[in-house]
């Protein structure tokens, strides 16, 4: 009924079983660079991985953004985890992806 | 800080943590019930329930917060986000009807709601979807999913 975005390096075969075990550990400066970026964004950190929410939990566009955000950064994936699937990036809307390219030419400037 | 610090605070201040709590010490009788309610509104046998890492083959999860879910296979499970009065607290149309309802209508509108989902891999198409489903759920059930679907703003 509602949904949180699982992001980190996660194996695949334990997220089929809907449960989220991280490979290696979120590189710590890039999640605090991305937090950074998205501020307010009530995102969790748990064992090497970050969950925030998505449907039914508010806007879903700032969550969005920071997954994708996250993976373009780190090459993390980006799953359901509760459902245990995985989300293509490509999935995500394009205008989360205009948000992120967005944000990123912002950072460059600055 | 003013008033009592929250880890001073009793464990209802938090309506999820309160549901999880309520449907640990009641999971079994809940997975039986879970179970022929999804029997009785014609889920296949092959779809009812799932196994999560480290768990046995459950149709009810009490540990999991979120209402409902769909795992692989399109496998229907509900969790202890059906007792809580606040799961749709971001949602204030849906989340009063939602909070009124009695638990017959919830479980009925969550299975409902999770079947679109596994059929459709969608969750937005699955909140437009849900309320004319044709499983045989009671009509307080259609009403939450009617609610649900109502403002799209608010998904």
């Amino acid at each position: 009924m509602i949904h949180y975005l699982t992001v980190g390096h996660l194996d695949p075969e334990a997220l089929r079983e809907c449960a989220a075990v991280a490979t290696r550990p979120l590189d710590e400066t890039t999640v605090r660079r991305v937090l950074a970026e998205f501020p307010g964004i009530k995102a969790e950190c748990k064992d090497g991985y970050m969950v925030v929410p998505w449907h039914g939990l508010g806007p879903v566009g700032v969550s969005e953004a920071f997954a994708l955000r996250l993976h373009e950064l780190t090459g993390c994936l980006i799953a359901d985890r509760r459902n245990g699937r995985l989300i293509e990036p490509e999935a995500l809307s394009g205008k989360n992806r205009a948000a992120v390219q967005e944000l990123s030419q912002v950072n460059r400037r600055i | 800080m003013i008033g009592t610090p929250p880890s001073k605070r009793s464990l209802w201040h938090d309506p999820a943590e309160h549901a999880r709590d309520f449907a640990e010490r009641y999971a079994d009788p809940m997975n039986y019930h879970v179970e022929s309610r999804m029997m009785e509104l014609g889920i296949p046998t092959h779809r009812i329930g799932a196994r999560k890492y480290g768990y046995p083959h459950r149709a009810f999860w009490p540990e999991e917060t979120t209402g409902g879910g769909n795992a692989p296979g399109r496998r229907l499970t509900v969790d202890s986000g059906v007792f809580n009065p606040e799961l749709m607290a971001n949602r204030p149309e849906a989340g009063e009807v939602w909070a009124k309802s009695r638990l017959r209508d919830r479980i009925d509108a969550i299975i409902a709601h999770e079947d679109a989902e596994s059929l459709t891999g969608d969750h937005d198409l699955a909140e437009a979807m849900a309320p004319d489903t044709t499983l045989p759920i009671t009509e307080g059930a259609r009403q939450i999913l009617r609610a649900i679907r109502g403002n799209p703003r608010e998904r």
